[in-house]
């Protein structure tokens, strides 16, 4: 505490100062670890006997020359002189950077990234967002293909980073279960940035659904399941084709082929790359809106299947390189004679490198004697490595993980029941390690092994299913966890269900790369005690009916779902604006979502979807149940789509609404680094039209067409290795309004006899 | 946990009401040709009042129909087709709806089954 207050002492006189035509300024010398602050440098006007000597913090503070132009000078014992020549007085404090006499590196850059927040709509417990709905929303990465989904919500992470995360049921996408065709995905180190590493045109369709998930797939699913089914390879056309570019310097291109391989088998192979060299600083706070990126991602995907057997082999290498943070056009080329002095030496970088691994394979076959019993094997294998630089911070992340379902499934009574058993082995290894200038590196690598077994059963009666399953796992680190699931579906009427649900589910948290996002900040990491497992019920409920009036068909839904944590890493920022503190949850935390979903048909042609959803998510901090951050209570979508009859012309408008939501404390910043204790209310707009003609599709789209930016992005963007730098308390959308356009080819299918060897 | 039972076992207790209900059934002769034909019937008929299930079977180009006596009767539901395009019985598509069916439907002039006899 004295420390901060010292701090903010400092920073106060920094602007006192300022006034009175004080220079002030901060000295930084290179490490291995990144910049550090030089102690006891002189600081001098040339020519001159007015100088000072840095502080513990290497800050200055001169008084000003009697002339300008004038030249200051900085020495530091074992570093290179360095003159920085001032037209005036510079209006921000200085940062020099001294480099050490004997290393001449070049200086680094850094970057920060944007927020946007998107969202989808839903009607159901289960819902199937098909291709035709992946192709509505704007492109590229899966983060993005629930735009126009109103059960996830998709929102920039950080100011920085360029990454986009989901949220389910008002709770990070973490807590959900993203597998690919049933196994789990992102996870581990991805499960943040997981979703931006799966382009959306691999994608056949996304089965969502909310509550406790099934027991067969793992105890993950707290608010739900994503499951991702890709592209067949034994049904795709052999080339498809997409090139997309937005006018903010993004180009992305898919490539697809699929061939056979044989009379029940065939490959796939698809190719992604994604490319931004277009340095862009909307609201002119010297960080760019959006990292360069590069990246590079290929599948490939062997499959067959007959009546009794089927398998496949998938292989998948991605590569994903970000830079951002400080622009280097900000830092090369100032920005005219008066800002000269305003430049500064030492940029804040931020690099965030990612490079997977996957393997997987499945094998399935139908008993022989009794086509009613199958047994299936999947193998997952992956190998992750995350290595990232933000300012002073690094952090370096290793994960190796093997995964082993082995499923067997019956079918019972006259073939409408079912059961399913079965074993499953999770192997993780951890490497992980912090490291920050002036604190213990802080490792929290760790070996989990976690063998599991369950059963489900299916009931189907007429009116009525009920699906009950259990599982158990043993983590030889956190110990067993029990998680029984429960869910039933009512048919009230043809066009009328109810569905319940409830359900525990469990995982083993990675707190750093979750809260990736606060690392672009000045907050110390602080970890309290031993963290443990996450672990949460999830109860639910939610209603579906059909109908026509006025002659139109309209759907109306509504559902209601609590997710109550029994245990809990908290990520704590209210503590201080300067700490971000994990420790396990000691009182309550849960999350209640209520969701209200109207569609009607217009007409054949036009469609239009309306949905509210309210959040009450709240979880204690140090003893006080607050809201959850940046969770707005209430969310709103509107959504109006077009096709022609022969599907020639699609068009979609989608409105967001986003209410207000609960920011973090930042009460003890000086007063003009403090935000306002709730961001406010605001919309965004995104459209798209698709023409198709033959094998060719143009689409043409924006995304927030409104503008709408969040002014204040980044607390202290002028001084990035001060203490009040915080990139993280992002709300809004940190990017004014995009267009994009691109173009899709598919090569069709010749009829199936004429399949190529 | 014990609201939930019981909430359960209400739903349980009106579905099954519902099933209870003397339903009627009626066979529908028609136009169609291609499993998008089905669809849109399958799709639409089941908003009528009183229907409860509708199947389509292409095969022989008949609509099977369970509906509630009590709310609809035969003829409602046979003018219900005509207006979706497609011929029901005796009665031919309504022209207008016909030119909005996808273009699969059109081709073989599913709405004109009159003439067709069987």
């Amino acid at each position: 505490m004295f420390r901060i207050a010292l701090l903010f002492h400092l920073l106060l006189c920094a602007s006192i100062g300022h006034t009175q035509g004080s220079i002030t300024g901060r000295v930084l010398g290179a490490s291995s670890e990144g910049p550090v602050p030089l102690i006891g440098a002189n600081v001098y006007w040339a020519g001159t006997t007015t100088g000072a000597a840095t502080d513990t913090e290497g800050r200055f503070r001169l008084v000003p020359p009697a002339n300008w132009p004038a030249t200051l000078v900085t020495t530091y014992v074992g570093h290179l002189p360095d003159s920085t020549v001032l037209i005036n007085a510079p209006t921000a404090a200085l940062a020099i950077a001294l480099r050490a006499s004997l290393d001449l590196q070049a200086v680094e850059v850094v970057e920060r990234v944007s927020g946007t927040q998107l969202d989808l709509r839903t009607i159901n417990a289960t819902e199937r967002i098909g291709q035709k709905e992946l192709k509505r929303a704007a492109c590229c990465d899966l983060s993005e293909s629930f735009e126009t989904n109103a059960t996830v919500d998709v929102s920039y992470s950080d100011a920085v980073s360029g990454t986009k995360t989901i949220r389910m049921l008002g709770l990070d996408g973490r807590y959900a279960q993203i597998s690919l065709e049933n196994i789990p995905f992102v996870r581990g180190l991805s499960s943040t940035s997981g979703l931006t590493l799966i382009p959306g045109t691999w994608i056949k369709d996304i089965n969502l659904s909310k509550g406790a998930g099934t027991a067969v797939n793992g105890p993950h699913a707290m608010t739900g399941q994503i499951d991702l089914c890709l592209l067949n390879p034994l049904d795709e056309p052999p080339l498809f084709v997409n090139v997309y570019g937005n006018n903010q310097g993004r180009l992305e291109a898919n490539v697809h082929a699929a061939q056979p391989t044989g009379k029940h088998s065939a490959n796939l192979l698809l190719v992604h790359g994604n490319l931004n060299r277009v340095e862009m600083d909307q609201n002119h706070d010297g960080f760019m809106d959006m990292p360069l990126t590069e990246r590079i991602n290929v599948m490939d995907r062997w499959m067959y299947m007959n009546e009794r057997r089927s398998g496949q082999l998938t292989v998948r290498y991605a590569n994903d390189r970000r830079r951002g943070g400080q622009s280097a056009m900000h830092g090369a080329e100032p920005l005219g004679e008066e800002h000269a002095g305003h430049r500064p030496l030492m940029l804040y970088d931020i690099a965030v490198d990612n490079e997977l691994v996957d393997v997987v394979a499945k094998h399935g076959r139908v008993f022989e004697q009794d086509p009613t019993k199958s047994i299936g094997l999947l193998v997952a294998l992956r190998r992750h490595s995350v290595s990232s630089v933000y300012g002073l911070r690094n952090y370096q992340g290793l994960q190796q993980s093997a995964y082993a379902n082995l499923v067997y499934q019956q079918l019972l009574g006259k073939g409408t029941d079912q059961l399913k058993a079965g074993l499953s082995f999770q192997f993780d290894d951890y490497d992980e390690v912090l490291r920050d200038t002036l604190v213990q590196p802080l490792d929290v690598g760790r070996v989990e092994r976690m063998p599991g077994a369950f059963a489900e059963h299916t009931l189907v009666r007429k009116g009525f299913t009920l699906v009950s399953g259990i599982r158990a796992d043993v983590n030889d680190r956190y110990g067993t966890a029990v998680s029984p699931r429960m869910h039933a579906k009512f048919d009230l009427g043809p066009l009328t269900t109810a569905r319940l649900s409830v359900g525990h589910g469990f995982r083993s948290a990675n707190p750093l790369v979750e809260n990736a996002a606060v690392m672009a900040s000045a907050r110390r990491v602080v970890v309290e005690g031993e963290l443990g497992m996450e672990r949460a019920w999830n109860l639910g409920a939610s209603f579906l009916h059909k109908f026509k009036w006025l002659d139109r068909k309209w759907a109306f839904g509504m559902d209601v779902y609590r997710t109550t944590f029994t245990q809990q890493v908290v990520a704590d920022l209210d503590r201080s604006p300067q700490q971000l503190a994990f420790y396990m949850l000691r009182g309550a935390s849960f999350a209640n979502s209520l969701l209200t979903d109207v569609q009607v048909e217009l007409t054949r042609r036009w469609q239009l979807k309306l949905s509210h959803r309210y959040y009450d998510v709240r979880t204690t901090y140090d003893g006080r149940l607050l809201e959850r951050p940046f969770t707005p209570v209430h969310r709103g979508l509107i959504d109006l789509a077009y096709a022609d009859r022969k599907e020639r012309w699609r068009f979609d408008v989608t409105l967001n609404l986003f209410g207000e939501g609960r920011l973090p404390s930042t009460a003890l910043n000086p007063e003009d680094l403090r935000l306002p204790e709730r961001s406010p209310a605001y919309a965004t707009v995104h459209a798209q039209v698709t023409y198709s003609t033959g094998p060719w599709e143009f689409y043409l789209g924006g995304e927030n067409l409104t503008g709408t930016l969040q002014q204040r992005q980044i607390l202290a963007a002028d001084d990035p290795f001060g203490p009040f730098f915080d990139a993280s308390l992002i709300w809004g959308p940190t990017n004014r309004a995009m267009a994009y356009a691109g173009l899709r080819f598919t090569l069709a299918k010749q009829t199936p006899a004429t399949d190529r060897p | 946990m014990k609201t939930l039972f019981t909430l359960a076992f209400c739903i349980v207790a009106l579905s099954s009401d519902a099933q209870d209900r003397k339903l009627e059934h009626l066979d529908i002769r028609t136009s169609t040709v291609c499993d998008m034909c089905e669809k849109t019937i399958e799709e639409n008929l089941i908003y009528e009042r009183g229907v409860k299930s509708v199947s389509v079977d292409l095969a022989t180009s008949a609509i099977h129909v369970e509906y509630d006596a009590r709310k609809t009767d035969a003829s409602a539901i046979r003018t219900a087709v005509t207006k979706l395009g497609y011929a029901a019985d005796d009665l031919p598509g309504d022209e207008a709806a016909f030119k909005e069916l996808p273009a699969c439907c059109q081709k073989e002039g599913c709405g004109k089954m009159p003439e067709k006899k069987e």
